[in-house]
């Protein structure tokens, strides 16, 4: 028989190697687990931008407010659910990826690189009347004109005091301005009565709050009331859209940054510093000093008859960065629709007004219109321009707007929204 | 007269079954050890990891998009700019970290071009 007295020390040594080595052994698994688990939310950040690239190229096949899983190549590490969904003029893409219970999503707001497709200073269709132009007017681009041409006028005691009519090569318009983007106008048209999956809440319940946010990855917020919205002293941010059956008024306290409005009538205070997407069935009134910040939209969209004048209408000393939009389906030689740009004010992006533009102030990008209007305080004269600069070349390479009159395929990112 | 307590000795077949015993328990370990040290994710990789994040970034700030083999050390990191399969304004950045011919890293993703305007 064996004494175990030295079996028992030599089990005392093995006990304790043992839980020196499992201890070794659990920080070496948590280590691995925690950099392992940063590595894959490295990759899981790299997929979804990978796949907000892969967004940006393919948006025409993504389908509207539905996830499609993408397998970003082909090997099955890589897969992102990417969602597109329209917002106002724009469209809000993001990309979601998850590896156990790590997820990572991006998400952009994203329109069409002008750049991409033709950049036209104006759009003038052809009305057999020749584009007149006085006072310092300068207009740099290519132009689409009636074939009549453009000549020099003398109105008001003013004639034209520039070098050239036109810097930029002149074109032959047709009798009917590019038809604007359908889609856009259907999209939007529809959320004037519609809310797709969207949150619909009483604008009543919100009366009392001061603040209102929503972020992109939620549904969105629906703001509706039957009656005129009146918004003062209120932030409202995010995936918010306010909606009325009758008018909405932006009061010169209100702070908005990424909503979009729909309603019969919308008026900006003056004064207002905002950033957002408006949409009106009748009108839009911009009154004096407002800054619409980029992307903003003022857009009426006129479908079936109407009694009233449907119009845009942009006082003095308003700066818009954005698009501008008019678009009446059914024409009224009587009510006839107008956009009026005021004097000193400052329009980067595009105009398109599917009948008259009356325009003061400067645009830094493209105009489209059935016809000028310039209205003195002894007459109204037709197709003429009196002090007026429109440039298209100073429009930046990198300016992301809204696709008016052309599918541009291109898209890029405008803003992150998360 | 002081009495001396006798103190009884191990056997030498005890001490030597006690001694096999740590001896084995000493081997599995450095075993396991050496194990858990050469697998899962070392200092290597993680180094490979960040050279490469490293180089991604700068290709991305600064639009170089070409091929490229770095060495840093004894680690060779080598950029490749893929063609990707669907679009031509979409290329593949494609990451591989090695040394001594081991990959230590790899990392993929897609970038868009800057279209010619």
């Amino acid at each position: 028989m064996i004494r175990a007295g030295a079996l028992l020390y030599a089990m005392f040594l093995v006990i304790v190697i043992s839980i020196i080595t499992s201890s070794i052994i659990l920080v070496n698994y948590y280590n691995n687990f925690y950099v392992l688990g940063a590595f894959k939310q490295d990759q899981l950040f790299q997929d979804v931008y990978s796949g907000i690239n892969y967004g940006l190229v393919f948006n025409q096949t993504l389908s509207l407010n539905q996830a499609t899983k993408i397998d970003l190549f082909a090997d099955a590490q890589h897969e992102v659910f990417l969602t597109k969904k329209s917002w106002g003029a724009f469209y809000v893409i993001s990309s979601k990826a998850t590896w156990r219970n790590k997820k990572a999503s991006k998400t952009a707001l994203i329109g069409a690189n002008l750049n991409a497709g033709e950049k036209t200073a104006i759009y003038l269709a052809e009305q057999n009347k020749p584009l007149s132009l006085t006072g310092l007017t300068i207009i740099t681009g290519d132009c689409y004109l009636p074939e009549s041409g453009v000549k020099r006028a003398y109105i008001e005691g003013k004639s034209f005091v520039g070098q050239r009519l036109i810097n930029g090569i002149k074109k032959n318009s047709n009798k009917n301005l590019p038809s604007i983007n359908k889609e856009l106008i259907d999209e939007n048209y529809h959320r004037f009565m519609n809310s797709n999956n969207d949150s619909i809440i009483d604008y009543e319940v919100f009366l009392g709050q001061d603040s209102i946010t929503n972020t992109f990855d939620k549904n969105t917020l629906v703001l509706y009331s039957p009656f005129t919205i009146s918004l003062a002293n209120k932030t409202i941010e995010g995936n918010v859209i306010i909606r009325s059956d009758r008018n909405i008024i932006i009061e010169t306290s209100s702070n908005i940054n990424n909503i979009i409005c729909y309603a019969k009538g919308i008026i900006i205070e003056k004064n207002s510093n905002i950033n957002a997407q408006f949409f009106a069935q009748d009108s839009i009134v911009v009154e004096e000093n407002c800054q619409l910040n980029y992307p903003s939209v003022l857009a009426v969209l006129g479908k079936g008859n109407s009694t009233t004048q449907r119009k845009i209408s942009i006082a003095e000393h308003v700066t818009l960065k954005g698009a501008v939009f008019l678009y009446n389906e059914n024409y009224d030689r009587k009510n006839q629709a107008l956009v009026s740009v005021g004097n000193d004010s400052k329009i980067m992006g595009q105009i398109y007004a599917s009948e008259m533009l009356e325009l003061r102030g400067d645009v830094t990008g493209g105009v489209f219109c059935n016809n000028f209007l310039l209205k003195t305080p002894s007459s109204v004269y037709q197709n003429h321009l009196m002090d007026v600069v429109i440039d298209r070349t100073a429009l930046s390479e990198h300016f992301v707007g809204v696709a008016l009159t052309e599918t541009i395929q291109q898209h890029q990112i405008i803003k992150w929204l998360n | 007269m002081v009495k001396l307590k006798k103190i009884r000795a191990f056997t030498i077949l005890e001490s030597m079954v006690a001694m096999v015993i740590v001896m084995i328990a000493f081997g599995l370990t450095s075993v396991t050890l050496i194990n858990i040290a050469s697998s899962g994710i070392t200092k290597e990789k993680q180094q490979a990891a960040a050279l490469a994040k490293l180089i991604r970034n700068e290709t991305l700030q600064e639009s170089r998009y070409l091929d490229e083999t770095i060495t840093f050390e004894n680690m060779t990191i080598e950029k490749m700019i893929v063609e990707h399969p669907l679009s031509n304004d979409l290329k593949i950045l494609q990451m591989e970290a090695y040394k001594d011919k081991e990959k230590l890293f790899e990392s993929k993703e897609i970038i868009l071009m800057n279209q010619e305007l």
